[in-house]
């Protein structure tokens, strides 16, 4: 097995680091260690407005990415450790066989984790970590957050919707209950990291990444991973209906997008034209297009893009 | 010679899978080894390849539908 040290960079530079690692590395099993600036990372075929208030994350400068493996959204932030393990597969879903390897490692270093449901892994009852996995040209990438010390109440603030009903095909994130590794664990993100790093087997051998694919990690970060088109504009089609408050009045919003783009919308306030929704046609799901949009319609745009988005 | 690709089976207890994506287009000839779609289930994203080369004739599902172990996804000639 094969340990790449990951550079430091955006969380859109991680995913595609990733995925050049996963297609350009084809020989022996891989290890990667890394972690995030803050991030909100969905799932390849999730609902991204489904699963997170996307204009609330822009307020808060905190960037969301789609990855390219399957399953539910996660919040990374430097307390939140992620591994990668690139093997060979045979085509059928092998959770057990990678974590066997994370979870001996959390053992030998005294954190007594067990897996739980298909590829969780749970300390004390609770949720430490969540995995997915992409399965292409007989290999197979696996990837799993490890809760550390990460700041919960960020993460219980970006994660979920409520007050809302959405209708698609997306595929919905399942909420769990969740607890850091720090609570039972004595030492710092670094000791952990190492700790882990050193639990693996002997035979893991540290190998580096070359400037070409470092070069093509940045490329792929801003052509895809950083862009709108494959963050949001991938999302599937979806209706959604909220009710709220606008003004001390309430208000009741209904809207279809498609590839991220409003197809058609109604907005029902008494302090609001009945043709309202109208100006929101053709809109891109786009925080910054949206809060201009509600500019127009109301003193409080703030908390009607917070609506919408 | 026509014939169907279903739906993989790729573990035991998997009765269905989520069908994400067409990696071809109808009438769009492939290798084999070439991906032609995506399912999810587990929260695995599987690029499902083909064992034979071949021509996409018709798509028998849509992307986002929920479909049965061993259903048919589509109509082929093998080469």
């Amino acid at each position: 097995m094969k340990y790449f040290a990951v550079p430091d960079g955006t969380p859109a530079f991680h995913q595609a680091l990733e995925q050049v690692v996963f297609e350009q590395i084809q020989e022996d099993s891989i290890l990667m260690l890394w972690s995030n600036s803050p991030a909100i990372v969905c799932g390849a075929y999730q609902n991204i407005y489904q699963e997170t208030s996307v204009y609330r994350a822009w307020k808060r400068g905190i960037p969301v990415i789609r990855r390219d493996s399957g399953g539910g959204t996660v919040y990374h932030d430097p307390g939140n450790l992620n591994y990668t393990v690139i093997c060979d597969s045979d085509g059928s879903v092998n959770y057990d066989g990678v974590m066997a390897g994370i979870l001996t490692a959390l053992h030998r270093i005294g954190v007594p984790a067990e897996k739980s449901k298909v590829c969780d892994i749970t300390l004390h009852g609770r949720k430490i970590s969540g995995s997915a996995q992409k399965i292409s040209g007989g290999r197979l990438l696996h990837h799993g957050t490890l809760l550390f010390d990460t700041d919960l109440t960020v993460l219980h603030e970006v994660s979920g919707r409520s007050g809302r009903t959405y209708h698609s095909r997306a595929i919905p994130s399942n909420p769990a209950q969740v607890v850091n590794i720090s609570q039972y664990w004595q030492g710092t993100m670094a000791d952990f990291r190492k700790a882990l790093r050193a639990a693996y087997p002997a035979d893991l051998t540290e190998a580096s990444l070359t400037e070409e694919q470092l070069r093509l990690a940045e490329q792929l970060a801003e052509e895809k991973y950083g862009s709108w088109a494959w963050t949001c504009g991938r999302s599937p089609a979806f209706l959604c209906e909220v009710t709220g408050e606008l003004s001390g009045k309430p208000i009741q919003l209904r809207y279809e997008a498609k590839k991220g783009v409003i197809t058609a919308c109604e907005l029902r306030s008494p302090l609001l034209d009945p043709h309202a929704g109208d100006r929101f046609l053709g809109a891109q799901l786009r925080p910054e297009a949206i809060e201009a949009l509600c500019q127009e319609i109301t003193d409080e745009p703030d908390k009607l893009a917070e609506l919408i988005l | 010679m026509q014939k169907q690709i279903t739906m993989p089976q790729l573990r035991d207890e998997m009765k269905s899978g989520v069908f994400c994506a067409w990696l071809k287009e109808e009438g769009q000839p492939y290798k084999k080894g070439e991906p032609i779609f995506e399912i999810e289930t587990d929260k695995v994203v599987n690029q499902i390849t083909a064992s034979e080369d071949g021509v996409l004739l018709r798509k028998l599902v849509e992307e986002g539908d929920e479909v049965t172990v061993n259903a048919p996804v589509a109509d082929v000639e093998a080469r």
